[in-house]
């Protein structure tokens, strides 16, 4: 039984269709990169995956559970938790309190040492504020703190927007860490590159819809290309 | 001079104390759940109405338990608001609604109250106590102010440690910053929300014992106090606890260092103040 099974899922911005009958599964410790051109509907599914928006049509399952439609609270439950496009981390909150309340009551190894352990820079800055943090420092806060849950799944949307490249590496070092720690993973970057070196799987989507799919290993760079731009849509 | 003057300020700090308990409420409220709470002054009213009728009815209670017993009602007469109307109100996008819907049950507690009291004006007897003063170093405090002022004290404190040392803080913080990523964390918003009208209403029924101790109260009071928390409220920074005592203080100051030269101003000066802040605000570009 998958992991995480999404069979037919629709949802809309209005008259805008946002995702059109998306379907794949997830298998449990694996990492599929999920790219994608603007609009292809990537955050519309992280969104709807953690039960930020309500799915038009489809269902949502964790280890053969239906998931209750929009509903952050039941989402966060079956374990699975975001990294939000844009971090969001909580500012009159100190990064330690931001790591804290993530802790959602499942048990784990990501305990609030482990965390730091993963990115010592968050225990120097502990006692301050989300916003004297650099953008590369903020998102590590953003994974601890959906770590601090331990989730089954973890969604990181648009993981490495805005950062360098150095600061890049070091969160993909950290993710690689939790994939082998057994966390499953879900992947947005634009950078299909990083995302697909430590993915099981890629899936490309276009207008809504996974248009292409294949083991990380052999992703063929020209199909893949074809697929981000619609090219074979 | 030196003795009146301080007399005068530790009675304006007194008062200022009160008004402040008076704005926590509605800073609570606001600075949280977003929503500007026009039932306020009626929770004021009903502790008010609650202390008198718990010294009616035992009029031995210390002082100490028909304040705890105010709270208590107030309190869950707020959770029970804010779950069955409130809430649903704030389901919608506009925040009109559950302004509206708080307007709503202003006007019904206030007729419920004159319908099961009266119209009557109402104080409440705590015998010696309003009588009773402390004298140091050739001045006299008077122990009901006192009492007031260590109150307010208590509540600025223990709201300053519930907001920023529990986990109910750091939920009230978070679902304030971001409601949406709250309850990604699993922050049940609705549970926190339910709190926080609780101890908004807990906090305005103080206030209205308080009241209830310097002056008579009817139940039409409540428009007037209400009008005091939001000059308190949107002094010290809406959604601000300290700003909210701070205004407090201040306005509690100019009312009574005004009234010693203008007996007749009642809470004039008071206006005159909240509406010359807002004016140098406005000119200097800070009025939001």
């Amino acid at each position: 039984m998958p992991l995480l099974e999404i069979d037919t899922l629709a949802a809309h911005h209005g008259e805008l269709v946002a995702l059109d009958g998306l379907s794949f599964a997830l298998a449990e410790h694996e990492t599929l990169a999920l790219v994608g051109a603007n609009g292809a509907g990537k955050t519309t599914l992280m969104r709807v995956l953690c039960g930020l928006m309500a799915p038009t049509r489809g269902t949502i399952r964790v280890q053969g559970h239906a998931l209750k439609p929009g509903d952050p609270l039941a989402a966060a439950r079956a374990g699975l938790a975001l990294v939000p496009e844009g971090r969001l981390l909580f500012d009159s909150l100190t990064i330690e309190e931001n790591l804290l309340i993530g802790q959602s009551g499942r048990t784990g190894i990501w305990s609030l040492d482990e965390i730091y352990g993963l990115f010592p820079v968050l225990r120097e800055k502990r006692r301050l504020s989300p916003a004297a943090l650099s953008g590369g420092q903020q998102q590590m806060a953003a994974i601890g703190r959906a770590l601090a849950a331990n989730p089954r799944v973890l969604l990181c949307d648009e993981i490495s927007l805005g950062l360098s490249p150095l600061v890049t590496d070091e969160v993909y070092v950290a993710l690689k860490r939790v994939r082998d720690e057994g966390t499953a993973l879900i992947i947005v970057d634009q950078d299909v590159t990083r995302a697909a070196r430590i993915a099981d799987r890629v899936a490309c989507m276009f207008k809504g819809r996974v248009t292409y799919e294949t083991q990380a290993a052999t992703a063929n760079a020209a199909t893949l290309k074809n697929a981000y731009f619609g090219l074979t849509a | 001079m030196i003795q009146t003057s301080v007399e005068l300020l530790f009675q304006g700090i007194t008062l200022g104390g009160l008004y402040g308990i008076i704005g926590a409420g509605l800073a609570l409220t606001f600075g949280i759940l977003r929503v500007v709470n026009l039932s306020h002054g009626e929770m004021i009213t009903i502790g008010a109405f609650v202390a008198v009728a718990l010294v009616g009815m035992v009029p031995t209670l210390p002082i100490a338990l028909v304040l705890a017993g105010a709270f208590v009602a107030c309190a869950l007469l707020g959770a029970f608001l804010q779950a069955a109307f409130v809430e649903r109100a704030m389901a919608f996008r506009d925040p009109m609604v559950p302004m509206l819907t708080t307007f709503g049950i202003a006007v019904v507690l206030r007729n419920l109250l004159v319908e099961t009291t009266g119209a009557d004006l109402r104080g409440l007897n705590v015998g010696g106590l309003a009588q009773s003063s402390i004298s140091l170093g050739g001045m006299t405090f008077g122990a009901l102010p006192l009492v007031t002022l260590l109150l307010a004290i208590g509540v600025f404190v223990i709201l300053s440690l519930l907001i920023r040392r529990t986990t109910f803080g750091r939920e009230v913080r978070a679902l304030s910053d971001r409601p949406e990523i709250a309850a990604l964390v699993g922050v049940r918003g609705k549970r926190v929300h339910i709190k926080v009208a609780a101890l908004a209403a807990g906090f305005a029924a103080l206030a209205g014992v308080l009241l209830a101790m310097r002056a008579s109260v009817s139940p039409y009071s409540g428009v007037s106090y209400l009008l005091i928390a939001f000059e308190v409220v949107v002094l010290g920074g809406l959604g601000s606890i300290r700003g909210a005592f701070a205004a407090g203080v201040l306005l509690g100051v100019v009312q009574i260092v005004s009234s010693r030269f203008d007996g007749n101003a009642g809470l004039l000066y008071v206006h005159v103040t909240f509406f010359t802040i807002l004016v140098i605000r406005a000119i200097s570009g800070r009025l939001s």
